[in-house]
């Protein structure tokens, strides 16, 4: 695979080591020459470097963006990496197009005009959430950006638990399905008439925002009172 | 006309100033409320505080209803995509972007933006009146 990347910063220079340590194929673009002189001491020497801005369409003709797979953009100005994915797209017909967004407000701008965003403060956020809701409900995977997970929620004992009920008496909503019951070691694939035990670990696929309906039907109370106490404690 | 300027320095400014003087409801976003000093006491529309890329920001200087877009600051991306998100995500009826770097044409074109090259510009009304046979003493001020 074929990667071009703008910027040579700390995140795009990682970015090309690590992506041609892996055997791809890799060029990079920053207009500033003393970081450039840098990258030509520090990057294996068939990383090409092209000296230039990225929202100039010669220096992304330069870095071959024509060929690339995939272009990248990681300045640290959303604006010149904004400009640097419209190009490579528009210009150059790059299928893959990534940002780095410096600022969270800007990510509905680029999502609006076709560019995967990714933006360090969402995803540590997002990070920041998952860990706090651990104990009730453990996010297992994120899925689609967030937009869904996989999780983990445990069959309790006592009143309001789903024990003894089956997987069919739940009457669970739209947008969660049980893909697996954990009991000791056994794995029960969930249906209909498959009864739940306490203790048991059910894993489901939802769509975000419901994982507290789920816990709420398998536990008998929801997870955002213990959620909200554990924010506080940590704050 | 509503019309909304990003960049209040000298084309920014001076553009506002004559939507003011034409009758237009003016809005000027910058991100350093200095520049508004250049405005003047003649000046009667609104000036916003902001980079002019936050889509919020936008909508709080009536992007919505806004006629006509310019993006006239000294940085060619700030421009472009602040037109592309004039153009492309509000669909503001006329949208202009300054710009500030020739090497940048390309780049203004592929997009789509229609775009006034700043130096051609002045370099033409130059050229027209050493040709157009300007007045001796302003041909000896440039000379």
């Amino acid at each position: 695979m074929f990667v071009a990347i703008n910027g040579g910063g700390e995140v795009g220079s990682f970015l090309a080591r690590t992506l041609h340590a892996k055997g791809h194929a890799v060029s990079l673009i920053d207009a500033r020459p003393e970081v450039m002189q840098r990258l030509a001491d520090e990057l294996p020497t068939d990383v090409l470097l092209v000296e230039g801005e990225g929202c100039d369409v010669r220096t992304l003709e330069e870095a071959g963006v024509d060929r690339a797979d995939v272009f990248a953009s990681v300045t640290p100005r959303d604006e010149d990496n904004l400009v640097a994915c419209r190009l490579a797209r528009e210009a150059f017909g790059v299928r893959r197009v990534v940002a780095r967004v410096n600022s969270p407000r800007n990510e509905p701008t680029f999502q609006a005009l076709g560019i995967e965003a990714i933006s360090s403060s969402t995803v540590i956020g997002r990070l920041i959430e998952e860990h706090l809701s651990v104990g009730d409900i453990v996010r297992l995977s994120t899925l689609r950006r967030g937009n869904a997970a996989i999780v983990e929620v445990e069959v309790p004992e006592g009143p309001g638990s789903a024990a003894g009920r089956t997987v069919a008496d739940l009457r669970l909503p739209d947008g969660i399905v049980l893909v697996a019951i954990l009991r000791g070691d056994e794995l029960v694939i969930p249906r209909g008439p498959s009864a739940l035990a306490a203790g048991d670990r059910v894993m489901a696929v939802t769509i975000a925002g419901r994982e507290e309906q789920l816990a709420r039907t398998l536990r008998g109370y929801g997870s955002g009172a213990v959620r909200r106490d554990r924010v506080a404690a940590g704050s | 006309m509503h019309l909304i300027i990003v960049g209040c320095g000298r084309v920014g400014s001076a553009l506002a100033l004559a939507g003011t003087l034409a009758g237009d409801d003016v809005v000027v976003i910058d991100t350093d409320s200095r520049a508004f000093r250049k405005l003047g006491t003649g000046f009667n529309g609104l000036t916003l505080r902001g980079t002019g890329l936050d889509q919020g920001e936008l909508r709080e200087a009536g992007i919505e209803r806004c006629d006509a877009f310019v993006a006239a600051t000294d940085s060619d991306s700030v421009n472009m995509m602040a037109a592309e998100i004039a153009a492309r995500i509000f669909r503001v009826p006329r949208v202009v972007a300054r710009l500030y770097d020739p090497s940048h044409e390309r780049s203004m074109r592929a997009l789509g933006l229609a775009y006034v090259n700043d130096a051609a510009v002045s370099m033409n009304a130059i050229r027209a009146s050493l040709d157009g046979g300007a007045q001796t003493e302003d041909r000896r001020e440039i000379a």
